[in-house]
């Protein structure tokens, strides 16, 4: 497995040619930890969300859930 | 117990850690990449944290422009969430911004600033006034959040820098300004503080906290607190630096004081930190008068130090950098020495292993 280019996956483009020369347990452990970061990010935007359109005045809220859809 | 300097962890360790809610000691196996490249991983990952739902975000920003101000302030800070918000404001029209920055109330700002990715968010921060980011930094230092305000360093305005460092306490710049990474920004507020705060910094921080913010600010860093602070306090912090073996720090801190404070500093230091920080300093002739007026037992205790040493060359290089008034006085002492240690000055003069004035003022002692 390649561990540098899991690392760019993740990051979506290539990380500088000095951090994908790490030694892979050091790179896997990096990406491992983006990737739960990334989900965090995600859980807390889905739930910002949904806060969002349930609490919003009814006369808004048809144009705030098209905007966030 | 000697204690290791405040600023261990490299700060762009510490930014990624932070960016990945981590502690710095969870981001292992980094400490060989250059801080260039970290500072380019740690954009990649905070690009890649918040690429996501770029389009909902934008298509609320864009509402700001449909929804009167008034109403959108309120309605922003009671139904928006200040994750949710902080995408939004990445996206504002900066006039939009500034604008609704009005209309919030401070609380809800630092819930926003806290959720704010630094680097998407600089063109609009970059906009906004300085006083509500004055405010705004008064409520994270409150709230000790000094890692995301260190995070914003290189986000705002030297104004807006200016009016977010003036509501720190002495003991909130300690916390933060380890946590800084370092731009011609800072070094601007850093050395345009108020007076009051650098009289309160002064005179609220022990010489051991002093010695800590010296060295998160670079000692060179610290000459408007350092003339604030009482002799005795210099000669503390002086201690503390020499405690802690931190040559080079204090190397730089004596550039930035006073003759009077200069004796106070060198006067704390033992044979061993002289030996140690006199090949480090910048001389002056200031220096010069301070080791000319040395206690006869330190300069016993220096000549001991020097000819018990079995590395020549740091005293080599301290011994030249000295005046001709001291090294006189230094070698009109030599019988002082122990017999062994005046048989090693002689042999190291002999193989040459001492520089030219020592060679020629061994070659003057009796036989």
């Amino acid at each position: 497995m390649n561990q540098a280019a899991d690392l760019a996956a993740v990051l979506g483009e290539e990380p500088p040619a000095s951090v994908r020369a790490l030694p892979v347990e050091t790179l896997a452990r990096l990406t491992e930890q983006i990737t739960v970061a990334r989900k965090r990010q995600h859980a807390e935007m889905e739930a910002s969300v949904a806060t969002a359109i349930a609490g919003v005045p009814f006369a808004v809220r048809g144009i705030v859930k098209k905007a966030l859809s | 117990m000697k204690k290791g300097p405040v600023h261990a962890t490299s700060p762009q360790i510490g930014r990624i850690a932070r960016l990945l809610h981590l502690d710095p000691a969870e981001i292992q196996g980094l400490g060989s990449v250059a801080d260039a490249d970290l500072r380019i991983l740690h954009d990649q990952i905070s690009r890649t944290l918040f690429a996501e739902g770029q389009h909902r975000f934008a298509r609320v920003a864009g509402l700001s422009k449909t929804i009167p101000g008034p109403l959108a302030g309120v309605l922003a800070e009671k139904f928006l969430p200040p994750v949710m918000a902080a995408r939004v404001s990445e996206m504002l029209d900066p006039a939009k911004a500034r604008d609704l920055i009005g209309r919030v109330s401070i609380s809800y700002l630092a819930e926003i600033a806290l959720a704010l990715d630094p680097v998407k968010s600089r063109p609009v921060v970059q906009k906004l006034p300085p006083e509500p980011i004055g405010k705004v930094a008064k409520e994270l230092f409150g709230r000790q959040e000094y890692a995301t305000m260190a995070e914003f360093v290189g986000t705002v305005t030297v104004e807006a820098l200016f009016a977010a460092l003036k509501v720190a306490t002495p003991h909130d710049l300690l916390a933060v300004v380890p946590l800084l990474e370092w731009n011609d920004n800072l070094d601007r507020v850093i050395a345009d503080l108020p007076h009051s705060q650098v009289v309160d910094i002064a005179g609220s921080l022990t010489a051991e906290e002093l010695a800590d913010l010296a060295l998160a600010l670079d000692p060179s860093r610290m000459g408007p607190i350092v003339a604030a602070v009482p002799v005795d306090t210099v000669a503390g912090i002086a201690r503390a630096l020499f405690d802690r073996q931190e040559y080079a720090g204090m190397a730089a801190f004596v550039g930035v004081v006073t003759p009077e404070m200069l004796h106070a500093a060198l006067g704390v230091a033992s044979s061993h930190d002289l030996l140690a920080v006199v090949p480090l300093l910048e001389w002056s002739p200031q220096i010069d008068e301070v080791v000319d007026t040395l206690p006869d037992e330190t300069l016993d205790g220096l000549f001991a130090e020097i000819a018990g040493s079995a590395d020549w060359e740091p005293a080599k290089i301290a011994f030249e950098r000295l005046s001709s008034t001291a090294q006189e006085r230094l070698f009109a002492r030599f019988d002082r020495l122990s017999s062994a240690n005046q048989q090693n000055v002689r042999d190291a003069a002999a193989a040459g292993e001492l520089g030219d004035v020592a060679t020629s003022l061994v070659a003057t002692l009796p036989i």
